[in-house]
């Protein structure tokens, strides 16, 4: 039934003959004013004051709001009286009519873009793509404010503030980035090459004696540990410019068939060991652990038997270093020395005569390895006292219990020989960056505005006005008169190209004549699809008017969503979208998930979701695969962390899923991690995520007078019977009846999105029970079902996917000005058959994105 | 890399201003202002006394503040009305989430920035804002301090960072390259001006509403650079102790609560502001896992356990930290306490169920009236007390003209 009516929304011109004479206010009186009353106010809502003018956008919003309970059929609620079917019909037809007329009569320029500036995501991206400093490896918006989020996202124009803060930030990134891409000398800075021996760094606290100084160094556990980094003492001050380096190094890796158990060291034997390079500055802190500057520069899997050299181009900025790390290495070493003399005691001998009987850490060990004849250290004797015999034994910690586990161990490690950088290497001089600032000119004052035109015009997206250039060319014109050089002078205006308000600013230009207006569109598609500037071909399709024409139009977007480019839409939509950004910023535990880290699972967890994304996008697959799919992208990690056999190997590829329980964002590890907090679940903060980002319908926040449900784990009570005890108070059940159900059945996945049957807490391990149903009645038994009951909501659903897009893209949240072009592209989406690429176009061609013609 | 780390400096936590003679002629001493956070609140039963008025027996985590028992209050049920766990913590000190700044006219203006605002041209830093540790990421990010445009102050995170700020002096090198810098400023900024105006004229109302704030941020910028311009030949003040290490937790929290003191002393600023961030290398407390898994005890009794070890820890170092304050003198030879209010606090009232209700409120020092006993202010649905009213009493004891803050009623003046 509920069916039904929403479809007539798409319909709202025709008319219905009703057998009695239809009156609104009497459905109002009969069916909503119980709850929705000045006295009760039911979910924060009152209709008994609520008139029939239209043409107030409070009024408005009001009856959408109305419309859609009715169309969803959540209003009234099951308990209370039902209108026959025809009074629905009718209400519906009356409001749907109402809201039509309202919107016509309206102001229709209220569904527009609006004036936003860049935020720091598109701020980098710009600078790097307008100077050609790609790769680089410093962040230009490092000490800029975090950006205030509406809705999860990051583009709102209005949430967007400026400040003095932020603007002397600009004025220092301005001067760092124009100094960077400037070659100051004639010749490029000569080529050398540095050549580095094992040991390569300090050897670890506790020598183990299986590096050979001049030969060999060995790392042998992961990066999230220190320790886990080897790095280069010689070099501690980094390449002396920024540049092209050539990395090589020889490797290989050791006891990769070690002779443990898989599940109790974490190290995958199917995988080949790896190496990664990571680069760091030593200003930002200590090398041999993470540091704020880490960037990522390549992963190799290593041999197992000869040693093989690597060699790879990199980019790397002044005072940087290359260090290596063993990313699927071993996690912590103390269980793993629990683990292995426990069960191996004969191979670790040495380390037998270090343990006491009795001691707790190697319980399960049997007192017959160590009542054997080995010599017991004798401690020192404490002054004056007397010695008793526990102290016989040195401490199983001290460097010498360490060295005698360690020299027995056979646990995989990775074997670094010899490393070199060479470089750096340019493939032209002056640099493409500064060819990007100085077009080809001397940096004159002749050339000041040749100069300043052209970098302006890059700058701004569209051809500088005369003012503005004037007022830059004052700038470099000043400076000089100060009695600076030529070049200082030529870089004060460039600096100040990168504060203006036309560098800053994405435009919607309301008084604008037709080619700034088509400037405008194009950077807002460019930073829509692309997260970066125009580039030279849009802007040239700007200059022609092309973008004008609808047929040129769609193919210039579906030519872009073809780009590349188009990736870093995919990952900052999804990051926003989805909140992905969250992901490792709430670390799970080290201990109940070591395999987040050994498997590197963040990483991996991302990557799915992207690709999965991308792939929907580009082969315009329907959007409906976000709810339910029957494959996904997974690399052997990930596959393991699913139970997913027969997927080996670190690349990505796309997997066919028979596995129902994964498949669907909701299967995602990366989604399951975001919603939940590194710790623990919570069925009320899944609920509401699926609520809010899949269903598009947020729950109203808790009255200010309820207190939170205080998480009790000790197992006395469960989180559902908590739950259900919450519910009994009249106003929290009318939200927790939507919310609970949906996260209850997303309970079968842990923190970090794993299956689990049992909760993993400290006291009685409860049975997960993942069944609930819907306000509407519809039952599920799990998160399957689940699913599957979502996909029947699939209009909903591209309601809410449609209008985040819009919200992303245009830089405002939508107002009901914007709802029937909502509807629009929903309705024309489902015509189309749901491709998530149709959606896109059908996003860009819209009123609310394009503004007025 | 000696440049960008003092372009870092500029950039944060730190906005110079006007040195004044005058304020060192006062009779009076001035006012001064210490702000602590936390990203996780207090366990409430260790936290919170159990009867109203004077403070007689202390709750576990009170007990290190013994010693200080008669110069300090704990409030109870005070909290800003908000909700949304960790995502709201941020409106600690000001009451709005950032969400939600868009509708308050001074969007979500924090208490130690207004505070700061009055101060601003007496001393050479108008607030310092700091971190003690690694500034965590995400919703855990502690954010404390805003602008009045609402923008958030990325607070400086090492004691290097800190002590550099306040007490090394500037070689002339850099100094003449600073002052070319700020020439070259102002001269970009009347340009960007007038662009803004060109731009204006193609744009409809509301988006020259947009640009407006971009007009007053050229405008504060300009101020700020004079004022800058006249500090930069001022010496900064000796410093009082070598530069402290902040490797372990242990050395990180005293390490800048000393330099608080030292910051106070020499009249550097009168506006603090740290967090304590949830990155917390509690390994150095011989605890395993993190202080965020530790929040979320669920009523684990080991975990709990592992709680207060972390919270009794603050508490010892701001017992600590009080005792300095009543040692140490300023220049008019009274002791920091009679004339600095800390103020402790987190946005979290409780970790465990994310409740950002009944704040854990401290306040100490300053000369307060309700100093020794346990505040409890009303509760129920309409007689609930906001917290910003307790901060309007401090923003007024501090010498602002505020009637109420943010989202005050009213104030507090009649207990504290």
């Amino acid at each position: 039934m509920k069916r039904f009516f929403f479809f007539i929304l798409f319909f709202s011109g025709v008319s219905f003959t009703t057998a009695k004479p239809f009156s609104p206010d009497e459905f109002i009186a009969s069916y909503c004013l119980e709850c929705h009353d000045e006295d009760v106010q039911k979910g924060d809502r009152s209709f008994e004051e609520l008139g029939n003018d239209f043409s107030d956008l409070y009024t408005m919003e009001a009856w959408q709001e109305i419309l859609d309970q009715l169309n969803l059929g959540e209003m009234p609620p099951k308990k209370a009286d039902q209108p026959t079917s025809g009074e629905s019909m009718a209400m519906v037809n009356w409001v749907t009519a109402e809201l039509t007329k309202a919107r016509e009569s309206l102001d229709a320029d209220l569904a527009r873009p609006v004036l936003r500036r860049l935020n720091k995501s598109q701020y980098d991206q710009t600078v790097r793509s307008l100077l050609d400093l790609h790769p680089m490896l410093a962040d230009p918006t490092e000490t800029f404010p975090p950006d205030v989020k509406v809705e999860h996202f990051d583009t709102v124009g209005s949430a967007l503030v400026m400040s003095d803060f932020l603007l002397n930030s600009y004025l220092a990134s301005a001067s760092l980035l124009v100094e960077k891409a400037t070659c100051t000398t004639p010749e490029a800075p000569k080529t050398q090459k540095w050549e580095f021996q094992a040991p390569f760094s300090r050897l670890p606290a506790r020598p183990d004696g299986l590096d050979v100084p001049g030969e060999y160094q060995h790392i042998r556990k992961n990066p999230t540990f220190e320790d886990g980094y080897l790095w280069l003492d010689k070099f501690t001050k980094g390449v002396p410019h920024d540049g092209w380096y050539d990395i090589t190094f020889k490797a290989k890796a050791v006891n990769r068939n070690y002779p443990y158990d898989e599940d109790r060291v974490g190290v995958a034997k199917d995988e080949k060991l790896r190496v990664s390079v990571i680069t760091g500055n030593a200003d930002y802190g200590d090398l041999k652990a993470a540091n704020g500057s880490d960037r990522p520069l390549f992963t190799v899997d290593l041999p197992d038997d000869k040693p093989e050299v690597f060699q790879q181009r990199v980019w790397l900025d002044r005072g940087y270093q290359p260090r290596f790390t063993f990313p699927n290495g071993p996690n912590r070493t103390k269980p793993l020395r629990s683990y292995t003399v426990v069960n191996y005691p004969g191979r670790f001998q040495d380390f037998l005569q270090f343990i006491k009987p009795g001691d707790n850490e190697f319980r399960g060990l049997d007192p017959a390895w160590l009542t054997g004849e080995k010599a017991r250290h004798p401690a020192t004797q404490k002054k004056g006292g007397k010695l008793d015999a526990t102290q016989f034994y040195t401490n199983k910690n001290s460097n010498e219990g360490w060295i005698a586990w360690t020299k027995d161990f056979e646990g995989p490690r990775v074997r670094l020989y010899e490393i070199s950088i060479e470089g750096p290497f340019f493939q032209e001089w002056p640099t493409r960056s500064h060819e990007m600032l100085y077009s080809g000119y001397e940096p004159t004052l002749e050339n000041a505005e040749m100069i300043l035109r052209r970098f302006a015009a890059r700058a701004f997206r569209r051809p500088a006005t005369k003012p503005e250039l004037d007022s830059l060319l004052t700038v470099t014109r000043d400076y000089a008169a100060a009695g600076n050089s030529e070049l200082d002078s030529i870089q004060a205006g460039l600096k100040a190209v990168l504060c203006s308000p036309g560098f800053l600013f994405l435009e919607k230009e309301e008084n604008a004549t037709d080619p700034e207006k088509d400037y405008a569109l194009a950077s807002r598609l460019s930073y829509f699809l692309w997260s970066d500037m125009p580039d030279y071909g849009l802007k040239q399709l700007a200059t022609s008017g092309k973008l004008r024409d609808p047929e040129e139009y769609r193919k210039t977007v579906l030519g872009m969503i073809g780009d590349a480019r188009s990736d870093q839409f995919i990952d900052s939509f999804t990051g926003s979208w989805l909140q992905l950004e969250k992901v490792g910023t709430q670390p799970p535990s080290q201990s109940i998930y070591p395999e987040y880290y050994t498997q590197s699972l963040e990483e991996a967890m991302l990557e799915e979701t992207r690709l999965f994304a991308r792939h929907l996008l580009r082969e315009n697959l329907s959007i409906e695969n976000f709810l339910q799919s029957d494959f996904t992208f997974l690399n052997g990690n990930l596959a393991r962390h699913y139970h997913i056999d027969h997927v080996v190997g670190h690349h990505f590829r796309k997997v066919k899923l028979f596995d129902r329980r994964r498949g669907g964002l909701l299967g995602h590890a990366s989604v399951l991690t975001a919603s939940a907090n590194g710790i623990d679940t919570s069925p009320v903060i899944r609920g509401i995520y699926v609520l809010e980002n899949i269903l598009g319908t947020p729950p109203t926040p808790p009255p200010p007078d309820v207190e939170p449900i205080e998480p009790d784990i000790r197992g006395v009570t469960t989180i559902r019977e908590q739950l259900i005890k919450h519910r009994e108070v009249e106003t929290c059940a009318e939200c927790h009846e939507k919310i609970d159900p949906i996260g209850f059945a997303l309970e079968n996945y842990d923190p970090i999105g794993g299956w689990r049957i049992r909760y993993m807490e400290t006291g009685k391990k409860p049975m997960v029970d993942a069944s609930g149903q819907f306000p509407d009645g519809t039952g599920f038994k799990d998160a399957i079902e689940l699913k599957s009951e979502l996909l029947e909501r699939r209009r909903q659903f591209a309601h809410a996917l449609t209008e985040k897009l819009l919200i992303y893209g245009t830089g405002r949240t939508m107002t009901i000005t914007d709802r029937h072009h909502i509807d629009r592209i929903v309705h024309d989406l489902e015509e189309k058959g749901w491709g998530f690429g149709d959606l896109v176009l059908l996003v860009t061609e819209s009123r609310p994105f394009v503004g007025k013609r | 890399m000696k440049t960008s780390r003092r372009t870092f400096l500029r950039a944060a936590g730190i906005t110079l201003a006007l040195p004044s003679l005058e304020a060192f002629a006062e009779s009076q001493s001035p006012r001064r202002l210490v702000t602590i956070a936390n990203p996780f609140g207090m366990l409430p039963d260790g936290f919170f006394p159990k009867g109203e008025g004077k403070l007689k027996d202390l709750p576990y985590l009170l007990q290190p503040l013994a010693e200080h028992r008669d110069q300090f209050t704990i409030f109870s049920n005070l909290d800003h009305g908000v909700s949304g766990g960790h995502s709201a913590c941020h409106s600690f000190l000001s009451g709005i989430r950032d969400v939600e700044a868009g509708q308050w006219p001074d969007r979500n203006f924090s208490l130690d920035q207004r505070a700061a605002e009055h101060a601003g041209s007496e001393t050479r830093f108008p607030s310092l804002v700091m971190s003690a540790g690694k500034v965590a990421s995400g919703e855990q990010e502690l954010r404390l301090s805003w602008t009045r445009n609402g923008v958030n102050i990325p607070p400086l995170s090492t004691t290097r960072a800190l002590f550099d700020a306040l007490f090394k002096a500037d070689d002339p090198k850099e100094l003449a390259a600073r002052e070319k810098s700020f020439k070259l400023h102002d001269s970009i900024l009347d340009s960007v001006n007038a662009q803004a105006k060109q731009l204006e004229k193609r744009l409809g109302q509301p988006d020259r509403e947009k640009l407006d704030e971009y007009f007053t941020s050229i405008r504060e910028a300009e101020r700020k650079l004079e004022l800058s311009e006249k500090w930069i030949h001022e010496p900064k003040p000796e410093p009082g102790m070598p530069m402290p290490e902040d490797k372990t937790i242990q050395e990180a929290l005293p390490a800048f609560l000393d330099l608080i003191v030292m910051a106070l002393q020499t009249d550097s600023t009168r506006v603090a502001t740290l967090g304590i961030p949830s990155t917390l290398r509690i390994g150095d407390l011989n605890l395993s896992g993190s202080y965020h898994g530790f929040s979320h005890h669920g009523q684990d009794e080991t975990l709990k356990r592992g709680l207060t070890v972390i919270e009794t820890f603050q508490m010892q170092e701001i017992s600590r930290f009080l005792g300095r304050l009543k040692t140490v003198t300023d220049s008019n030879g009274r002791p920091l306490v009679d004339t600095t209010t800390v103020l402790f606090g987190s946005g979290l009232g409780n970790g465990s169920s994310h409740s950002n209700k009944n704040l854990p409120i401290l306040v100490a020092g300053g000369s307060i009236k309700s100093h020794g006993t346990h505040v409890v202010a009303p509760t129920g649905k309409s007689r609930r007390i906001p917290l910003c009213n307790l901060f309007t009493t401090l923003l007024q004891q501090f010498g602002t003209e505020v009637e109420t803050f943010n989202k005050a009623t009213g104030t507090m003046n009649e207990v504290v």
